[in-house]
Order: C-alpha cells, then sequence, then structure tokens
C-alpha cells in the first residue's frame, strides 16, 4: 500500500479547513442577521444534498455541477502547464453559440447531429483557448489581459448573436430558436438538469488524470508548468505543449458550453452563462488543480450555491447574499492558507512522526 | 505565534457555539395559512419594478391570510432553478414576476397540480388552466409621456433607454416614439438597449451620457435599477429624463419630468387575493389605462418637476398637460390608436 504523501494529505486539508473556517465566520454573520446558524445549515445541507421532495435537491446541485466540474476542469489543466489563462468564460460561451446555431442550422439525423455539434463547440472553444496561448507564446503576451479582454468579446459577440443573426422571431425576449427535441441531451430525472453531461464530465475527469499522470504527453505537460526553462533543458519543448494543453482546456470549456445548450437550456439567451467559467477557476483553485478535487469542490459548491442562495432565502428568510458572503469566504481562505498552513504542516508532522517510526521497525 | 492563533480560533468557537445555544430555541415558524411564493427576476431594490411587486407581496401579507415569500434571484439563469425549488417546496401559488415565458409554460405544462401566475410580462395566446397572466399594457401610458416629451425638447432629440430588446419592453419605447412623433414629427427618437441587463446602473448611466452626447435632452428609462443611472445622468447633466415603474419624479427633482407607472404592485396583489378568495382563473387577462393599472405620475399628484423644473419648461405645462388629456380621451374612446409591440407588427411610420 502506497502511503499517502504529505502534500496530498495537506491538500486535502486545506480546503477542508478553509470550509470549516468559511462557515464559522458565516455563522456569526447569521446569527446577526437573526436566524440560528444551526438551522441555518440544517436547510443548506438538506437544500443542497437532500432526497427529499418531487425533484430530489442532490440531483440538481448534480446537474449544476456538471459545466463548472468542465470549466474547473478547463482552468486546472491551464493552471498545470503553468499559464493563468482565464478565458473559460468565453470558451464556454463560444462553445454555447456553435451549439445553439449548428443545433438549428444543420439537419441531420439525431445521433450524428449530437456528436457533430458537440464536436464543432470543442474546436471552437479549443481555437479560442489558443488565442491567448499563441499570444502568450509568440509575443509574450500577458495570459491574463489578454484572456480577460477575449472574455469580454465573448460576452459581445453572444449578445449580438442572440439579438440579431440566431434571433427567434416568436420568442418574447432576445434568444435563439428552441432547438428540436430530438437532439435534447437527455436528463435522468427530469427537470434536475442532471444528466448525460454528467457522465460524460465524469469520464473526461478520469481521462484527465490518466493523461496527465500515466502518459508521457502529461508528464511533459507537468514539467512545463513547474518549470518551463528545466523542461526545455530536459529535451521538452515548451511552447507545443502550452498551445497543445489551452487547446485541450479550451476543448473541454466549449463543450461544457454546448451540453449546456444541448441539455438544460435548449436555446441561447443573453446572461445565460452567470459566470460559470470565471467558477471554474475558483474551482480548479479550491480543487488543488487536480481532477478529484475539481470534482469534489465543483460539487460543493454547486451545493452551497443551491442551498445557501436559494434554500436560505425560500425556508427560513435569510438574505440570499449570505450564501455568497458564505461562498466568498471559503475562496478568501483558501487564497489566504499560507496563514494557517505551516500549523497544519506541524499538525500534521505531529500526528505521522511516531507512526513513522513504527512503519521502520 | 502559535498561543495567538489557538486563541483567535478558540474565540471564534465560543462566538459561534453562543450564537448557535442562542440561535436554537427559535424554529422556523410553520404556518396553516395559504403559502405564495414570488419569484423575482432580479435582486430588490431597484426602486422600480422588482420593488414595486414587492410592495404588492408586502400588502398581501399583511391584508390577507397568506403567507408570501419572496424569492430574489440575480438573473436569468437562475430563473428557472428557483422556480423547482419553490415547486418542491410545496407552495400554494406560485408567482413568477415577469420570467420568460416558455420557461412559465413548460413548467405550468410539466407540474399540472401546482397553481402558476404571472402579475406581469407573461403574454400567450394559450394558456393551461394553472397558469394565470395579468398583463398591464404600457403602451398607451408611454404614449403619453412621448408626448411631454415631444413637447418639451428644445434639441428635437430624445432617446429611451430600454434594458433589452424584446416585445415586452418595446412596448414602452414604441408607444413612447409614438407619441413623441404625434406631437413633433421632426423630432429624432433613439434609442440603446441594455442586453437585458436590469440591476446595473453604471452601465445605465454610461448609455444615457452618450445619448445626451448625442445631443439628446429628454431620456425615457426603461430599465429597472439600471435605469437609476439614467436618472442620475440626467441630474449630472441639468437635462431631463423620465422614470418607468413607480413614481421616481422625486428622485431628482426638477429633472425628472414625469413617470410612468405601471402597477405591478396591484397585479401582484390582485393574483394573490383571487387565490385567496377562490376566484383564481387561469388564462391571460390585459389591464390598462382605464383599469387605473398604468399611467403617469402627474394621474397621482406628482408636482416635483412643475415646483423644481426649469421655468422655460414649466410654463408649458399645462398646454402639455391639456394635450395629454385630450388624447388620453381619444384612446379611451377609441378613437386614436396606439402601436402594441406585444400583439402587432412594427408599423411603417414608427420604423
Amino acid at each position: 500500500m502506497k502511503r499517502m504523501s504529505k502534500t496530498m494529505a495537506l491538500s486535502a486539508l486545506v480546503p477542508l479547513c478553509a470550509l470549516i473556517l468559511g462557515i464559522l465566520v458565516t455563522s456569526i454573520f447569521i446569527f446577526l442577521a437573526g436566524t440560528s446558524p444551526l438551522s441555518a445549515f440544517e436547510v443548506l445541507i438538506s437544500g443542497a444534498f437532500g432526497t427529499t421532495g418531487k425533484v430530489w435537491p442532490l440531483l440538481i446541485t448534480l446537474g449544476q455541477a456538471t459545466p463548472l466540474i468542465l470549466t474547473g476542469l478547463a482552468a486546472m489543466y491551464s493552471f498545470r502547464v503553468g499559464v493563468f489563462c482565464i478565458a473559460q468564460e468565453g470558451q464556454y460561451v463560444f462553445g454555447a453559440i456553435t451549439a445553439a446555431w449548428l443545433g438549428v442550422a444543420l439537419n441531420l439525423p439525431p445521433f450524428l447531429h449530437v456528436l457533430v455539434v458537440l464536436a464543432a463547440s470543442m474546436v471552437v472553444g479549443g481555437i479560442y483557448g489558443l488565442i491567448p496561448a499563441w499570444l502568450k507564446v509568440k509575443l509574450g503576451v500577458n495570459e491574463i489581459i489578454s484572456s480577460i479582454m477575449l472574455n469580454s468579446i465573448a460576452a459581445l459577440v453572444l449578445e449580438y448573436m442572440v439579438a440579431f443573426p440566431l434571433r427567434a422571431d416568436q420568442g418574447q425576449k432576445a434568444q435563439s430558436a428552441v432547438l428540436d427535441r430530438a437532439i435534447w441531451l437527455p436528463q435522468f430525472v427530469q427537470g434536475s438538469r442532471w444528466g448525460i453531461s454528467f457522465v460524460i464530465a465524469i469520464t473526461l475527469v478520469v481521462i484527465s488524470y490518466l493523461y496527465i499522470w500515466k502518459t508521457p504527453k502529461g508528464y511533459e505537460l507537468r514539467m512545463v508548468g513547474q518549470s518551463a526553462r528545466f523542461a526545455r533543458y530536459g529535451g521538452v519543448k515548451a511552447d507545443p505543449t502550452i498551445l497543445q494543453t489551452l487547446f485541450l482546456s479550451g476543448m473541454i470549456a466549449g463543450l461544457a458550453g454546448s451540453m449546456e445548450i444541448l441539455g438544460n437550456y435548449h436555446r441561447i439567451m443573453t446572461g445565460f452563462s452567470s459566470g460559470l467559467g470565471f467558477d471554474g477557476l475558483s474551482v480548479a483553485l479550491l480543487g488543488q488543480s487536480h481532477p478529484l478535487g475539481v470534482v469534489i469542490v465543483a460539487i460543493l459548491l454547486a451545493g452551497i450555491r443551491q442551498g445557501a442562495q436559494l434554500g436560505l432565502q425560500i425556508n427560513l428568510h435569510v438574505p440570499r447574499e449570505l450564501g455568497g458572503v458564505l461562498i466568498a469566504m471559503v475562496i478568501l481562505f483558501i487564497a489566504a492558507e499560507n496563514v494557517y498552513r505551516p500549523y497544519l504542516e506541524k499538525l500534521y508532522d505531529k500526528i505521522h512522526a511516531p507512526k513513522k517510526e513504527l512503519d521502520h521497525v | 505565534m502559535n498561543k495567538k492563533l489557538l486563541s483567535v480560533v478558540l474565540l471564534l468557537f465560543v462566538v459561534v457555539g453562543v450564537a448557535f445555544s442562542a440561535g436554537a430555541s427559535e424554529k422556523a415558524t410553520q404556518t396553516d395559512k395559504i403559502t405564495v411564493a414570488v419569484v423575482m427576476p432580479s435582486p430588490l431594490g431597484d426602486r422600480s419594478f422588482v420593488d414595486s411587486a414587492a410592495k404588492g407581496v408586502e400588502r398581501a401579507n399583511a391584508e390577507l391570510p397568506v403567507q408570501v415569500d419572496i424569492i430574489e434571484t440575480q438573473g436569468v439563469h437562475e430563473h428557472e432553478t428557483a422556480m423547482r425549488s419553490a415547486i418542491n417546496r410545496g407552495y400554494d401559488l406560485i408567482l413568477g414576476v415577469g420570467l420568460d415565458t416558455q420557461m412559465m409554460l413548460d413548467l405550468a405544462n410539466e407540474n399540472p397540480d401546482q397553481t402558476f401566475g404571472s402579475p406581469s410580462e407573461l403574454y400567450a395566446d394559450n394558456l393551461p388552466d394553472n397558469l394565470a397572466s395579468l398583463l398591464i399594457n404600457v403602451n398607451k401610458s408611454s404614449f403619453l409621456a412621448g408626448i411631454a416629451a415631444g413637447m418639451l425638447t428644445e434639441t428635437n432629440k430624445v432617446a429611451a433607454v430600454c434594458g433589452g430588446d424584446a416585445p415586452g419592453l418595446n412596448q414602452f419605447f414604441y408607444g413612447f416614439k409614438q407619441g413623441v412623433l404625434e406631437v413633433n414629427p421632426d423630432a429624432e427618437v433613439f434609442v440603446n438597449y441594455l442586453g437585458f441587463d436590469f440591476s446595473n446602473p453604471t452601465l445605465g448611466k454610461e448609455s444615457a451620457i452618450a445619448l445626451y452626447d448625442e445631443g439628446c435632452d429628454i431620456i425615457y428609462q426603461v430599465a429597472g435599477l439600471s435605469g437609476e443611472g439614467v436618472l442620475a445622468a440626467a441630474a449630472e447633466r441639468g437635462l431631463y429624463a423620465i422614470g418607468v415603474d413607480n413614481v421616481q419624479d422625486s428622485f431628482y427633482p426638477g429633472n425628472i419630468i414625469t413617470s410612468v407607472i405601471k402597477r405591478v404592485d396591484n397585479s401582484t396583489y390582485d393574483l394573490i387575493n383571487e387565490y385567496v378568495n377562490g376566484t383564481y382563473k387561469g388564462g391571460f387577462r390585459s389591464l390598462d389605462l382605464e383599469d387605473g393599472a398604468t399611467g403617469l405620475s402627474w394621474d397621482v399628484g406628482a408636482t416635483d418637476f412643475a415646483d423644481n423644473g426649469p421655468a422655460s419648461m414649466t410654463a408649458k405645462l399645462p398646454e402639455v398637460q391639456k394635450t395629454i388629456a385630450d388624447y388620453r380621451a381619444r384612446i379611451l374612446s377609441g378613437d386614436y390608436e396606439v402601436y402594441d409591440a406585444l400583439t402587432m407588427d412594427l408599423w411603417d411610420s414608427l420604423k
């Protein structure tokens, strides 16, 4: 049996610690708002992961976590290769636009149609991911700035597309025509949004893990991410690796957008995105840029959002902003990990030091 | 150092412990009253559409034997989840204020045992029995505001800042445009759509400033909280704006000529009241000028502009009000037709 390494244990402990601290601090605010924190968290848990009611909250949470898992995975690839690209939002939006457009424009047998739409969205997302990568590799443009700009461009293109070329005539709002029912991605439970896209997302998570840790390409990717110069010294070409990885990252974010359209919205309108691409960044950061971490954090974040922002205000009349405070607090404590990380390390050593000696005996 | 951290953590635990024990005794109160959920399209605090609906909720809670909960949402992407959460919770009646028509129809068809309602902006020919829609037509009241703008403009350029390009919002805009052109055929009427961002005053302000720079002197805002930016821009530039939904004349007295009021508070209250009295009926009904559901702030006695506006403009007010009264009479008698973006194809004269 391989022993869990210290780094791995710590990458699990840090988010856990942040979550607990976030909950503690938010409790104070909830108390000040005149509600018992105990019943608040009861509601939060049942609102996020409960298994009662017509459509289980747990399933809704899983459904909402699906695009988060994918955008988180996309951000993870980018971080792993050492590029802080935050264009997932733009890639997600472009994937969605492509899906809404081809979903209406093409006329193919349903199964083929879905595959073509998904593939096209992935390519479009990937190309959109290549832009900041290319700018960085060839011209040395800071990827953070270029990807922020690309996100704004995507948002404006979306607004234009739904207001003019894609606009449905009968619709009340600026939105595209509803897709043919035959190409909707199936949901396991009607109204939960939890469906085949979740399975695809989890499959991609497993594949990503294998790719990054079990293949030569993945090794190169990690090496470039940790030290591009050393990688070059070792004979790994950093630039192509960065370009490939960001293309991959963009493909995943594009797929997320496309599956949201085919699976949930069935059409596209302004404001549909809700910053899911940005949430992917927090997911990847909180998940310590590890596929498993991404899945856990995505589900947790979707749950908190569901339970805190809707559950709390529906059941206890707690202002919805407090749910946002909880999420913000958790992210804050992750960002401030250096403050308490040394203590966690000491704690870990204390627990494991005697055990180590036993192992050697 | 270590001790310091420990003490901080301990303190935190103590505070939270106290909080937990203090709050533990109070439980969420269960009532036998009829329960109603009102799902809002954006957060409270816009001093316009959403707050107006909330006023209706407040009145229902005070006057009727009901427990009405408000569910705020952040935007389009949260509407469906919020509606579904409300359905899961098992409310007797769920009202969606200004939400997407198709979504409301789908939910109503999917949940035939649940009663739904929409106090505003849901327009469809056929509604299922469990979905009632009260629609307040604002084209005629906007037309009256357009008359005021058309007569008072000095640059012959007026504009509207609209939350989005949708028939429900164009009903405001084209009514207004028709009014302006009716009394001032030479005037130019601009429009700026905000891409359905109803909670961004900065965006509203920027759009308004761009229009003022274009030479417009009166801007009609139809943009919820974003519209507050339009009103602020008017005050900043010393120019003029027209408010919407609520009586907004007093926000910047002297800069806001009038407001087109849309009594979403009444329609919200009416739907709840009908449900309580057992007279609730699915289907589509529209309310208008003659029902008192919409009109100008002048009708309800707002005099902020008359008292604080510049003399050159207030001098014209009696004449403006007389013209408006004439047109109102003609509209009500059916003698004059105002374009309705919800039901008609765009007239050539308004293109």
